[in-house]
């Protein structure tokens, strides 16, 4: 049973507007990729992606639909801290800013982050690291098919499944016929769509509905999304921080661009990426606090950005919505479908299954991969289960304990490798035990308080040495 | 025997008026109305409601402090069966919907829902806080000096 009955969209414009840049990435993608034959090219755009093109594949894809439609759901859910603390996100991209230049430095000829695990720490600490990057990038993946669905919904009408599907197949098609180099090459005229979505309709809801009125209605109908003491949001400040540089820290998807950036270019490029996306989540959330002085009904918290935009902005609003949230998810679904296949084919099924795989084998294999995670992220979507802010962060509490054994790992010599594979499993089970007990507002930040205490304590009692050399493991001989 | 005939007359008839009512009247009933959560820790939940049956209905949704529901106040009158609330402090809040079919007859009101708004403790939230600040400075503390380290 459909929550809304009210849509600005006519479900016919909306399927013209999905079909229009449906066929512009997919017509992109093929034309970025029609050169990348082989697999270096095609997993890492040959290793030479200069600066403008890095700093907006990285910005690009950390605007996600969770930017888009979570900054403004957690500012409608937890007021002014969920706003500020969405945009600390930022701060996961300019750590990782010096992380980048390391890695490059350390693993010249490295493919994914599960190749600095296992090098670093062994295979325990690599099979349990890929559980965990596994299971974030599937938690991510169905996040972002949920709002293509819940998007095209509030919009539109359309119902929930529709939309999602005929997002999440756009996405996967470009993907394939293209590669990574698609993937970076659509990512930057897509940042340049949000960019210049956001400031559009910021510019629009400032001026048709002034910060006075906004202020009144908020103080009169919802007090609590004003106070800087509300509870659930002090906690989670620091939590959304943490989640963030967690997800940076480990995932595939940054590590496969800090080894795809020209050398030198990786610091600067996440650096500049911070520093660009840090606004957006406010713009974003800022939009969500105009539901009030509107009067507009929120059925679900998720919902509360495009509907906003378009009950104000009515047709136009909800045409800029919709173009620019749908490249701000096709942005981040192409990069993290990518790096996810990658990290299964090379360290699953090449690593454990199929060492003697040749480059095209693992090439076709990459492709194979790309089209199974859709499938089974599109069966997860389905039953859309929860919102999309307590589907992330469930995922939270797993991605933050592993930002210090990766830290610890990249900086350190002494880090204690059992230490290491410890801090990711007992962080990850306190961290998901304080989602359960008190809210998805604390679940990274338990957890990745409980692996510092871990990677901290087994260094200092029991340090280990470390050849930094161990790091250069020569290309695979395909 | 024209008395044993009249129960099946009798049946026929009402089976008549059944078929030939209009569904909004067969729709008549109480709407549902269930929330997200009992206790919001947050202040904030999700209210969500319905009538079987009652397509294009529109749904009056009241709260009121008061469990008779004196002075309360019509919080979304529309077709929509959902409604997010949030930013609220400390307190008890009761529900109820009530449905306006497409004849403009109207529904019973559903059973009260009664949601309890009562949020974590300020010094859980500030130690947590706190050892969220403690675990960013030592990882910044960790770069930096890293950085050094060749």
């Amino acid at each position: 049973m459909s929550i809304q009955e009210t849509a600005i969209l006519e479900p016919g414009l909306a399927w013209l507007l999905i079909a229009l840049f449906t066929a512009l990435y997919v017509g992109l993608g093929w034309y970025f990729g029609r050169r990348d034959k082989e697999l270096d090219q095609f997993v890492l755009a040959g290793r030479k992606v200069g600066l403008a093109v890095g700093t907006a594949t990285a910005m690009a894809t950390w605007v996600t639909s969770n930017t888009t439609m979570m900054a403004p759901q957690l500012a409608y859910q937890i007021g002014l801290w969920g706003m500020i603390g969405y945009a600390l996100g930022s701060v996961g991209l300019l750590l990782f800013a010096p992380l980048a230049k390391r890695i490059r430095l350390l693993m010249p000829h490295g493919y994914t982050s599960g190749d600095f695990v296992r090098l670093r720490y062994g295979h325990l600490a690599w099979r349990i690291f890929l559980a965990i990057s596994i299971f974030y990038s599937f938690g991510w993946l169905v996040s972002l098919g949920m709002a293509g669905g819940v998007l095209t919904h509030a919009l539109s009408g359309i119902p929930y499944w529709q939309g999602m599907t005929v997002i999440l197949a756009a996405c996967v098609a470009y993907t394939l016929i293209g590669g990574f180099r698609a993937v970076i090459g659509t990512d930057f005229i897509q940042s340049i769509l949000i960019l210049v979505g956001l400031v559009a309709i910021a510019w629009l809801v400032i001026g048709r509905i002034g910060f006075d009125e906004i202020h009144l209605s908020l103080r009169l109908e919802r007090p609590e999304l004003l106070t800087l003491l509300m509870p659930a949001a002090i906690m989670f400040l620091f939590n959304n921080l943490l989640f963030g540089m967690g997800e940076i820290f480990h995932s595939n998807v940054w590590w496969t661009r800090a080894y795809s950036f020209r050398e030198g270019v990786g610091m600067w490029a996440y650096l500049l990426a911070g520093i660009f996306w840090a606004p957006i989540p406010i713009v974003a959330g800022f939009i969500a606090l105009a539901a009030p002085a509107l009067g507009v009904n929120i059925p679900a918290a998720d919902m509360v950005g495009p509907i906003v935009a378009s009950e104000l902005l009515g047709l136009a609003g909800a045409i800029i919505v919709l173009v620019m949230v749908f490249a701000a998810l096709a942005s981040s679904l192409d990069s993290l479908l990518a790096a996810t296949a990658m990290l299964v084919v090379r360290d699953i099924y090449y690593r454990h299954l199929r060492p003697q795989a040749t480059a095209a084998h693992l090439r076709t294999a990459t492709k194979v991969t790309i089209l199974l995670l859709g499938v089974i992220a599109w069966l997860l979507c389905l039953p859309r289960i929860t919102t999309l802010a307590e589907l992330l962060h469930f995922t939270g509490a797993f991605v933050a304990s592993t930002i210090w054994p990766i830290a610890a790992g990249l900086y350190w010599r002494r880090t204690n490798r059992i230490g290491a594979s410890l801090a990711m499993v007992l962080g990850s089970l306190a961290g998901i035990s304080a989602y359960f007990l008190i809210g998805f507002y604390v679940g990274a930040l338990v957890g990745a308080a409980v692996s510092m205490v871990i990677v901290l304590l087994t260094t200092w009692l029991w340090p280990q040495s470390f050849d930094w050399e161990t790091l250069k493991e020569p290309p695979p001989r395909h | 025997m024209p008395h044993r005939h009249a129960p099946h007359a009798l049946w026929a008839f009402a089976l008549s008026i059944i078929l030939l009512m209009p569904t909004s009247v067969l729709a008549q009933g109480v709407p549902t109305l269930d929330a997200t959560t009992q206790t919001a820790r947050a202040g904030y939940y999700q209210l969500r409601w319905g009538l079987e049956g009652a397509d294009g209905a529109i749904y009056r949704l009241e709260e009121s402090r008061a469990t008779d529901f004196r002075e309360a106040r019509v919080l979304y009158e529309g077709a929509d069966r959902a409604t997010v609330i949030s930013g609220r402090g400390d307190g008890t809040f009761h529900y109820r919907v009530q449905a306006t079919l497409a004849d403009d007859s109207r529904s019973d009101w559903s059973p009260p829902l009664t949601v309890e708004v009562r949020h974590h403790a300020l010094h859980q939230a500030l130690t947590l806080f706190g050892v969220g600040a403690v675990v960013f400075l030592a990882t910044i503390a960790l770069i930096v000096t890293g950085r050094r380290i060749r």
